[in-house]
Formats: C-alpha cells, structure tokens, sequence
C-alpha cells in the first residue's frame, strides 16, 4: 500500500504564516478525484481554492476556522479507504519539483498518548527545519545587494550575514566566486520566500552600466532594502477635476484617470516599470497597474493589466468590478497577481504627502495627497509623489515623469477647447501620439488612428483614438 | 456546632488587656444561636451541651457555645506569671481535683488503670520503627532526557475562553469539580470573565463567596479533605496573602500531619501580573511567595500551551494543593503554534510540559521565562535575531514548582549563557532558583547568567510609570546583547 499523500498549504502570498481554512468541499473519506476542488482557504490577499493532487479517499486533518500554518498538512489523500495514517511517513516532492514541504503531523490531542503519542514523538526528535527561512537585516541587505534570491537559503532556518557571505564566497573556494542572480525560471521558485519580480510577464534583460553598479552598492550600505527614493510634484486639481466632471461614465474615478495617464507615460520610462535583480535591470514589457485599496477589508493591490492599453473608461470599468470583488472579498488571486506598477491614493485621507513604498518586485510606486487650497485662491492643488528605486532610476527622470503626468493632467482643461476632430491623412508624417507615444504601426493593430488637434494656443498636434477617448 | 474553650488567658496575657466586647456577640453577628455554660457546674453544662448538640442535629443550623474555664497549669513550661492565690482559687473550684479528694480509692484505681495503658502505649510506641522519610517528589529529579514534540494548538481561540472551557469541561465530567470565588458567578462571571455563565449550566456548583480569601481557601480546604475537587478563585493574586495561613499552615501540611492518609486536592487559581493599570496591590506578581512549599505544586499557564489541556491534566491526576498562574495580560491574547520563521514550537513529554521555541541552529542564549513574559521574550527573540543576529532558544515551563531543571540544562548545554525573565520582583525568585538548580545540577553547563526583572520598587499606580518599570521586549533585547557583550 502506498503511504498516503500529504496535502499541504501552499505559499500563495510571501507576507502570510498562516492561512485560514474556510469550508471543505469533501467529507472525512470521501472518495476524490485529482484536480477536484477540497477546500477553501483565506489568505491574507484572497480566497483560493486547493485542489486535489492526486485521486483517493480524503483523510481530513483540519477543520474549517483552523488558522493552518503555510506547508502544513490540511488533509491527507489516501489510496485506500482504510488506511492507515503515518505520521511519520515522509511528504512527497510534487511535480514541480519542489523540495519536500514540512508536514505537521495531523492534528493532537495533547497530552498524546498511547501509540500515537509514540509515533509523534519519533517525528519531534528528528524534525529538522523544514519552514521558512528568516534572514537578519545583514542578511537581507547582503541578499539585496548581490541580488541574491532568498531560494538559495531555502530549508536554512535562520541565515546571518557570514552565511550569506559563505555562500557568495565559500571560504574553501579561496577566491570570491562569480553570483548569477537567481531569476524565477519555474513556478516552483515562485514559492520561496521572496518572489522578486512578476512571474509570467515577459522581460528584456540588460546589464546595468558600471556607474549605475557602484551606486547601486554604496547607496546599499546605508539601506535595508532596495534603494529608495522619491520626488514630490505639486500639481493644479483643476484638470483632473475637470476630467472627472467630464467624463461621466467613469462616476467621479479620477484615479482611473491617474493610471490611464501614467500607465502610458510608463512606456517611456521603463526604469520605472521594472525590477533590479543584482547588476542586471529587468524591464517589463507589459504596463500592469495595481492600486492600493484599503476600505475595511485589509489593504489589497488588485491589478490592472496592460493599463497602458486600455481606455479610461475600461479602466474606470475594471476598476468598479475590482472594488465590488474587493467588498466581497472575492479577489480572485489572479486579479492581485502580476503588477509592474503600483498606485496608492492617499487623497481621501487627508493625507498631503507621503513616502509610499515600494513593492517587490516593482521599482517605483506613484502616490496621490489630498487638495490643499492656496490662500485667497479657488486654485487647488495636490501632490503627486514618486517612490522609485534609485538602483535603477535617478531623481531628475523621475521628476520628468511626474512633470509629464502633471502636463497631462493639466491638459484635461484645455481639451475642452478641442475643436472637433478633423480627420486627416498626414498620420504618416508623424510617428506617434502625443500622449502615449504608440507609433502609427502599432495603433493600427488595436485598431486605432491618429487625429490631429488643435490646441488653444492655436498649435496643432496628434492624438490617437485611444487617447482622445481617454479626453 | 461551634464550642468556644475561654480560659482567659492567652499564654501569660488575660483577656482583660486584650478582648474588648462579648465573645458571643462576635457568633450572633453572624445570625448564629449562641449559648455558653462553664465547667464549674458540670451537671449543667452537660444538659447545655446536649440540648446544643440537638438543636445542631435537628435544626441543621450552627450554634456557637462559650464554655468558660480555667487553665490551672502553665501554658507550657517556665511561662506561669499568674497570680498563685488566683490559680489556687481556681483549683479549689476545679470538679476533678475536688473528686480526687472526695474519692482517694476510687481516684486510685483510675489512676493505675490510666497509667497502665499510657505505659503500654510508651512501650508500643518505643517498638515502632520511625516513619521512613518519603522519597519526595519535590527534590531534583535524576536526569532523563526530554522527550520534544511539535505543539500543535487544536483550536486557536483567546486563552480566557480555552481556560473556561477546560474548567466548563471538567465540571461536566467530574460532579466533584465545583468553584468557589468573589463574583465569579454569572452573569458576572468573574472579574476577568473566566467563570463566565458556568453557574448557570451547572447551577449549585459555582459560589459565589463572601470576601474573604482565607475563608475561600479554608473551605476549598475542608471540601478536598472530603473528598471535592474544589477551585478556588482568588479574584487577584494580590490577595493570595490573605490566603497563605491556609495554604502554607493547613492545605500543604494536612498530608504528612496525617501520615498520608489525607490528600488535598484543592486547586487554586489566581490571575497575577500587571501592565493594566491596576496599582501597586492588584498587580504583583506573588507567585515567588508560593513557590518551594512541600507537597504542592505551582503551575503558571502561557500563551503557546493550550490551559484547556493543562487544567485537563491537574483535574485527571489531582492530589495535592495545586496553585496555578493565569497572567492576567494573557487572557486577551489568542493561542497559535504559529511562531516566527526560523523557529519550531515544541514541547515536553512532561505531564505539565516545558515548552520549548527553539532556532534552526544552534543557540547562543537560552531565554528562560514563564508565564506573561513569553510573548515579551518572543518579539525579543525575533528583534535580537534580526537586529543583532544573536540566535536565542526560549524555554518556557509550565510547572515552576517542584522545578524540572533538565529541559533548561540542555538548552543551556549548548549556548553556555542563559538570560531569565520574570515579571515579579526577581530577589529571591524563581530565576534565582533555577540558576542554583542548574549550578548545583550540571555545573560547568553555565557560563554566564543575567535576570531580567522589574526595580525593587512597588508597582505604580501611573500607568506610564508601570510600564516603564516592568520588564518588556527592549528592556530583554537590551539584556541579551549586554550577556552576549560580556
């Protein structure tokens, strides 16, 4: 008889230790088949659903309202319907090839007694580490510097900075040893503890100027984490106010108008929308949005993808059907996954301005503060805030980004005074849009065009269809 | 039927100096029938007593009966400063001494039987061998090495509900279990909600009690000695003072007074600790004060061990006067097995096990606390690796008397330091104790030793001042790395 196989929480979300079992779909010996749904866990982003790995008759090990430990084992998927459970059997590798997961024997009556307490016993003595590492700071600073991948440690228990140092450089060795950064080829490094990037969104691979590399280390030193930095623009309300009023199917979303312009801007500064791993800048190739929601409900980061492609009102769309899914915390794992970007409003707070951090895996984070009156002025005015990875940005880009967006959102007023557009065949003689830079070619493929308009100072300029809905 | 011997005196002093008032006003206080008769008129203090004893028998209620007397000799020995005319005066009242007048042969033949049987008692007992001193469970244990196993808490719940329900659920299975306490009754339920609405499940079997630990404690008493499993609740571990007389002079001695033919499974629970505010004498923590008596044993529960299953443990095996710790800020808090990465949550085959969080590798402090200190050792445990990369091994018993010392000794084996944290006064203290034990148990296993506790001060009633002065997280990390410095 084959020892039955152990179903065990998996890591969905690097920020939680544990998870919380909702509801079985199975009953204590049922018979299942692989890839039917078991059960319902709450984790700290969402509700996810695990699956059975294998066919068999379900043994369950925990019940619903367990707060279950990441890797421990929730049930078990015996061959037969009377077999017997060994606490001590060892956890199978999974497909993936992911290294054996701690089982946690199923749940005691403690004090354990009898035979039982025997078997428990035996797993006790001879448990070694099988959980999460924990890095010191040192450690992390070290990891981050060398871009290390916290994989390498993985089933290491507690890692200080000589381990980490040992690794780099392992003292037989003598010489100091050349460190590949470690890159999520498989969905398998995906649960170790630090994700680093996106998995599943392309990237173009450069290695980072020398200049760049030395900064990166010295700024490292005095830093825990990445490197970051952030520059604040004041930018007039009345454009973005003037958008919202005008745009009536987006019902006051003025943040869908904040990622729909900087979604675009992105394209043009791709050191924002990308990630250091070690020495190399990985770019993203795709524009995918998260804004951060905190409305009684945890704060979550649901995404927008490919937000550089969509209108304002898709976008203002997604948006409303994210936010009802939020409120009934039916975020599905797929709409919190893959961000290359994050915005995070703080304007109905009250807050004016503030340092937002930046996500892993991301290198910069756009932070919106709330209106601030000058005195004796109907003007308003807000701050747009950047956080942004000095590893691979500098503070004069990012200034030109938020200077940019802040054009862009100033011009939302004048486009009212856009005449009608005239229709035009001079696209060939200017290769993009204005606003988001998309070439002709590439506009053609949406479908969209470009259309020149006139501006109230009387110049003319090209917008394509995608933007001038957006107005 | 309460019968109350006034000689007068106490050992030299008459009551004239000290008793103001009637003695038997201070039983009719009470609403208690109060008679009183004197030894002088034998005759009538017989039919007294009789109709006293009736009254008891037939009424089913107490009666409180003065008999006055004289004690003619001294109280002990040289201690006789009476006046001699007083004590002569006496004796020529006394009805034994005027019957060996009035009688010499019939006082004779008594006197010979008297003293035949008290010579064949002397020489039955002169026969006897001694009483072989019990092999104590209270001394050191030989060492056996511990056995780990990971904790697994079956149901997280906050520990003032796992503790009701581990009393709810003893109650329901042993009809000897009952509770008595200040307020404890429902819907009340106890000052910190322990007891909740038990009285109304199980009504007749939690009391309500005037306030009076002593007599909290002396009627816990009585009842183990009759064979109940009572609970004693003392609303705060302050007032277990109030309580000692009955637990050091009678709970913890009936059983060698009576050569063991008496147990006292008394248990006696009491929230200790501060942090909420309380004051200088609702928030101590006395258990020092309790711990080393002789056939007694003193649990502290805590946050990483289910207290349902530790109160399953004493009510299963109960056979002595049991104290056990509830900190009070620990009844808030929610048990997980849930510890930091890089640990592992482990306990010992114990019956009252020490739990043990231990490091993936090997410790350089082995953290020693109990009770309310273990989450404060925790975060400190965690801040000393991250911040410091100092790998720190917690232990953390259950039982604190008798001391188990083994479990620490091995921890304490590979690191060489051990740092103890304990809320109350660390003078005197279980941390001092445990490193006598471990000094005396395994002598070159310590290298070096540092407590962590609060100044020799009372606590304030200020709630800032409180908090800086009991030990927290900064006050171990800070400990830590100064052991570790050294």
């Amino acid at each position: 008889m084959t020892a039955p196989t152990p179903v065990t929480v998996p890591l969905d979300n690097v920020n939680d230790e544990s998870v919380v079992l909702l509801a079985w779909h199975v009953a204590e010996g049922e018979r299942v088949e692989a890839g039917q749904a078991l059960v319902d866990i709450e984790t700290s982003k969402a509700t996810v659903q695990i699956e059975a790995p294998v066919g068999g008759f379900v043994r369950l090990a925990a019940h619903p309202g367990q707060e279950v430990a990441i890797g421990a084992v929730i049930c078990f998927i015996a061959s037969t319907e009377d077999a017997q459970l060994d606490a001590t059997a060892p956890p199978k590798t999974d497909a993936n090839g992911v290294s054996p997961v701690p089982v946690a024997p199923p749940p005691i009556l403690a004090p354990a007694s009898g035979a039982l307490a025997g078997a428990l016993s035996t797993v006790g003595s001879t448990l070694g580490y099988t959980g999460r590492t924990r890095f010191s700071a040192r450690a992390k600073q070290l990891l981050s510097v060398h871009g290390l991948s916290a994989e390498a440690f993985a089933e290491r228990g507690l890692v200080r900075e000589a381990d980490v140092l040992a690794h780099i450089a392992p003292p037989a060795a003598g010489s100091r040893a050349a460190v590949p950064p470690v890159l999520p080829s498989s969905p398998a490094a995906v649960r170790g503890v630090d994700p680093g990037p996106v998995v599943g969104v392309p990237v173009r691979t450069e290695t980072l100027p020398r200049r760049k590399r030395i900064e990166a280390k010295h700024l490292a030193a005095g830093q825990v984490h990445a490197l970051p930095s952030a520059v604040i623009v004041a930018c007039p309300t009345r454009g973005l106010r003037t958008a919202v009023q005008t745009q009536g199917r987006i019902q006051g979303n003025a943040t869908a108008i904040l990622i729909f312009e900087a979604a675009r801007l992105l394209r043009r500064y791709p050191e924002l929308n990308a990630y250091r791993a070690g020495d190399l800048a990985m770019y993203y190739e795709e524009v995918n949005v998260g804004f951060a929601v905190d409305i009684d409900h945890g704060l979550k980061v649901p995404v927008i993808r490919r937000a550089d492609q969509k209108t304002i009102v898709e976008i203002a769309d997604e948006m409303q059907e994210l936010l009802v899914a939020y409120l009934n915390d039916s975020l599905t794992v797929e709409s919190l996954a893959g961000g290359t970007f994050t915005l995070t409003d703080l304007s109905g707070e009250g807050v004016l301005s503030f340092t937002p951090l930046i996500n892993r895996g991301q290198s910069a984070i756009l932070g919106v503060g709330g209106e601030l009156f000058l005195p004796n002025s109907p003007q308003g005015f807000f701050n747009l805030i950047l956080a942004f990875d000095h590893g691979l940005g500098e503070g004069r880009s990012a200034a030109r980004f938020l200077n940019e967006l802040k054009q862009r959102l100033t011009e939302y007023e004048r486009a009212l005074e856009v005449q009608a557009p005239l229709t035009a065949d001079s696209a060939a003689q200017e290769i993009a849009c204005s606003r988001c830079y998309r070439p002709a070619t590439e506009l053609a493929a949406l479908p969209a065009y470009l259309l020149p308009t006139h501006r109230a100072d009387g110049s003319t300029r090209l917008l394509c269809t995608v933007c001038l809905q957006g107005l | 039927m309460i019968v109350l011997e006034n000689n007068l005196y106490a050992q030299s002093t008459h009551q004239v100096q000290t008793l103001a008032g009637d003695i038997c006003a201070r039983a009719a206080a009470f609403g208690i029938r109060t008679e009183h008769g004197d030894t002088w008129n034998v005759r009538a203090l017989v039919d007294k007593a009789k109709q006293a004893v009736e009254h008891v028998r037939g009424q089913g209620r107490p009666l409180f009966m003065r008999i006055d007397t004289y004690r003619l000799m001294a109280h002990s020995k040289g201690d006789d400063n009476r006046d001699k005319a007083e004590v002569d005066g006496y004796w020529s009242r006394d009805p034994i001494a005027a019957f060996l007048a009035q009688h010499p042969e019939e006082a004779r033949r008594m006197r010979a039987r008297i003293d035949e049987r008290v010579d064949r008692a002397v020489v039955r007992a002169e026969a006897a061998p001694y009483t072989a001193a019990e092999t104590s469970e209270d001394e050191v244990p030989p060492y056996r090495p511990a056995h780990w196993q990971p904790t697994h808490i079956e149901a997280p719940d906050r520990m003032v509900n796992l503790i009701h329900a581990g009393l709810q659920r003893n109650m329901r299975r042993d009809e000897r279990v009952i509770l008595l306490g200040e307020d404890i009754e429902g819907p009340y339920g106890g000052a910190f909600k322990v007891t909740k609405d038990l009285s109304l499940e199980l009504p007749g079997r939690v009391r309500n009690t005037p306030i009076s630990e002593a007599a909290i404690v002396g009627l816990g008493n009585g009842l183990a000695l009759a064979g109940m499993r009572p609970v004693c609740e003392i609303m705060f571990g302050d007032f277990v003072a109030l309580a000692s007389d009955q637990l050091v002079n009678h709970a913890s001695k009936f059983r060698y007074m009576y050569n063991g033919k008496v147990t006292v499974p008394i248990l006696v629970r009491t929230p200790m600790g501060g942090k909420r505010g309380y004051g200088p004498t609702h928030s101590q923590s006395l258990e020092k004060h309790l711990l080393g008596l002789p056939g007694t044993r003193v649990l502290a529960l805590h946050s990483r061990f289910d207290p349902g299953v530790t109160y399953d443990t004493i009510f299963a095996s109960i056979d002595r006067p049991t104290i056990v710790i509830e900190n009070k800020a620990l009844y808030g808090l929610r048990l997980t097995s849930q510890v930091a990465d890089g640990f592992v949550l482990e306990h010992s085959d114990e019956p009252f096990p020490t739990t043990r969080i231990r490091p993936a590798g090997t410790p350089d402090l082995t953290l020693l606390c109990y009770g309310g200190m273990l989450p404060d050792a925790e975060k400190a445990v965690e801040q000393l690796f991250d911040g410091e990369e100092i790998v720190v091994e917690v232990l953390c018993p259950t039982q604190l008397y008798p001391l188990n010392p083994w479990p620490i000794i091995e921890s304490v084996r590979q690191s060489g330091r051990l740092l103890v944290v304990e809320e109350g006064l660390s003078f005197a203290a279980f941390g001092a104790e445990t490193m006598a034990q471990i000094l005396e148990s395994a002598p070159d296993a310590l290298r070096r030793a540092a407590r962590v506790g609060p100044p020799r001060h009372p606590i304030p009633a200020c709630g800032p001042l409180e908090k800086a002065i009991l030990p927290g997280t900064a006050q171990i990390v800070a400990a830590a790395k100064e052991l570790l410095r050294r």
